[in-house]
């Protein structure tokens, strides 16, 4: 069919003028896949649910290719909601696993593009499945190309710094070092366990007597809780028990370790204070 | 020690230009792209193919899959991308770790990713209908994550506690004989 320069014109004039909602139904309109989920054209469903639809496609690639297709009509992915995106891909988990078992092939390819520029035709979203053979003669290898260290980290810092606006996650700027592997040799991790196991000792044995919550320093009369700067700074510190830092006088610092403990404690107590109360009253119903 | 090239990224014992990464999750950018700003997306978990993972975590991989390719978009330029998953040594898969492949593209960059179409007859067609439909119809229940024991929010129970009202608790349990 011809469109002359005018119709065209008008064409493009009506297109502009419309909603967005008018839009959507004007694409569904002109769209081959909404007339398929509709049921006006004829289709060869092979599987259905309330949110997609998978045919099998007129033109395969191989016998047995799927097309996957979301009830609702989106040109591109982008357009697609989150859950929607989550439902169709385990669909098409689901529907690869079907063609594995129904036609014993080998692999499967699940194949999305996403606008003309990679190869997208129709105007409807689509998830191809194509079921695949040894040497069956489809060329679908992804090229590989030679990039270097420059270029990648130029790419990386472009792509970072738009996930992180969309994401919220950061990558960090240098690559992580890898963790040095643990050594092959067996007498080397020997040694390390030697090393380790009295260490574990010592903590399990501090925490059986009792408990030295302060520090001070072997002349002066002040003492700090642990992790107080100025406890940092004592060379030969001396570990006391609350009762034995009664003698002395107390640092600002163990003040704020007591209200940090109180703190901790309280939804605690609370908890046990409202069951309490539970238990109270049901006694309570039972004696009046 | 793995093997696996990716999991040992995701052990972080190997080097990877990572972009994104959550508590299940790893993207990074291909070693040998295919075009700039090829990413591949994998679980941390060791799968090999995709009929092995969980339904709700497919369905985590290609949100994120989708987010990222909408940031291909955004940032890089591209006037579209393909979406890979090369399911089985046959169809192009050269690890053994389950990946996905966002290739951004642009018009006429011959990257080829096409095919020939082949052509069936009708019975062919109504052939491979039949036996498929067969493996689908038990398609339908998904499984989905268990879902995780919440932790007790400690900030807000501190926050919200009004002390008088505890007070008052407190000389309400005394008061009961």
């Amino acid at each position: 069919m011809e469109v002359s320069k005018e119709q065209a014109a008008a064409l493009q004039e009506k297109l502009q003028n419309m909603s967005p909602e008018e839009l959507r139904n004007f694409q569904k309109q002109q769209c081959i896949f909404c007339h398929i989920i509709a049921g006006k054209v004829a289709s060869r469903k092979v599987y259905e649910d309330e949110r997609c639809l998978a045919v099998l496609d007129i033109n395969p690639a191989n016998p047995g290719h799927i097309l996957l297709l979301p009830k609702e009509h989106y040109s591109i992915m982008p357009q697609i909601p989150e859950e929607e995106i989550g439902h169709l891909f385990t669909v098409a988990k689901h529907l690869s696993h079907a063609l594995l078992k129904a036609f014993k092939v080998e692999g499967t390819n699940i194949f999305v593009a996403n606008g003309i520029a990679a190869g997208q035709r129709a105007q409807h979203f689509m998830i191809h499945i194509i079921p695949r053979k040894e040497n069956d003669g489809l060329e679908l290898t992804i090229p590989q190309h030679e990039i270097t260290e420059e270029q990648m980290n130029k790419i990386r810092s472009i792509l970072a710094e738009r996930i992180k606006e969309k994401m919220d996650f950061v990558p960090s700027e240098e690559p992580e070092s890898p963790q040095i592997e643990e050594p092959k040799d067996s007498t080397d991790k020997e040694i390390k366990i030697e090393i380790k196991s009295p260490k574990k000792e010592v903590v399990n044995a501090e925490f059986k007597e009792e408990v030295k919550t302060y520090v001070k320093s072997e002349s002066s009369r002040k003492y700090h809780v642990e992790n107080c700067p100025f406890a940092k700074r004592i060379k030969k510190p001396v570990f006391i028990t609350k009762e034995q830092a009664k003698e002395f006088e107390p640092c600002d610092c163990t003040e704020k370790k007591i209200e940090t403990s109180k703190k901790e404690q309280n939804p605690i107590n609370k908890k046990e204070k409202k069951e309490d109360k539970v238990d109270l009253d049901d006694i309570a119903a039972l004696l009046g | 020690m793995t093997e696996c090239e990716y999991c040992r990224i995701a052990e972080k014992k190997m080097e990877a230009k990572k972009i994104f990464e959550d508590n299940k999750v790893i993207a990074i950018l291909s070693e040998k792209p295919a075009s700039l700003g090829h990413i591949i997306v994998f679980p941390k978990q060791h799968f090999p193919i995709i009929e092995n993972i969980p339904d709700h975590l497919t369905a985590h991989i290609f949100q994120i899959v989708n987010k990222l390719s909408i940031a291909v978009f955004d940032s890089l330029g591209a006037q579209g991308t393909n979406i890979i998953v090369n399911n089985g040594v046959s169809a192009g898969q050269d690890k053994a770790h389950f990946c996905v492949h966002i290739i951004p593209r642009k018009e006429n960059d011959n990257l080829g990713l096409t095919w020939e179409t082949k052509h069936l007859d009708e019975e062919q067609m109504s052939t491979i209908e039949l036996n498929l439909k067969e493996e689908t119809k038990n398609i339908g229940e998904f499984e989905k994550e268990a879902p995780t024991p919440k932790k007790a929010d400690i900030k807000k129970e501190t926050i919200s506690g009004d002390e008088n009202k505890e007070n008052y608790l407190i000389k309400q349990i005394q008061r009961i004989p």
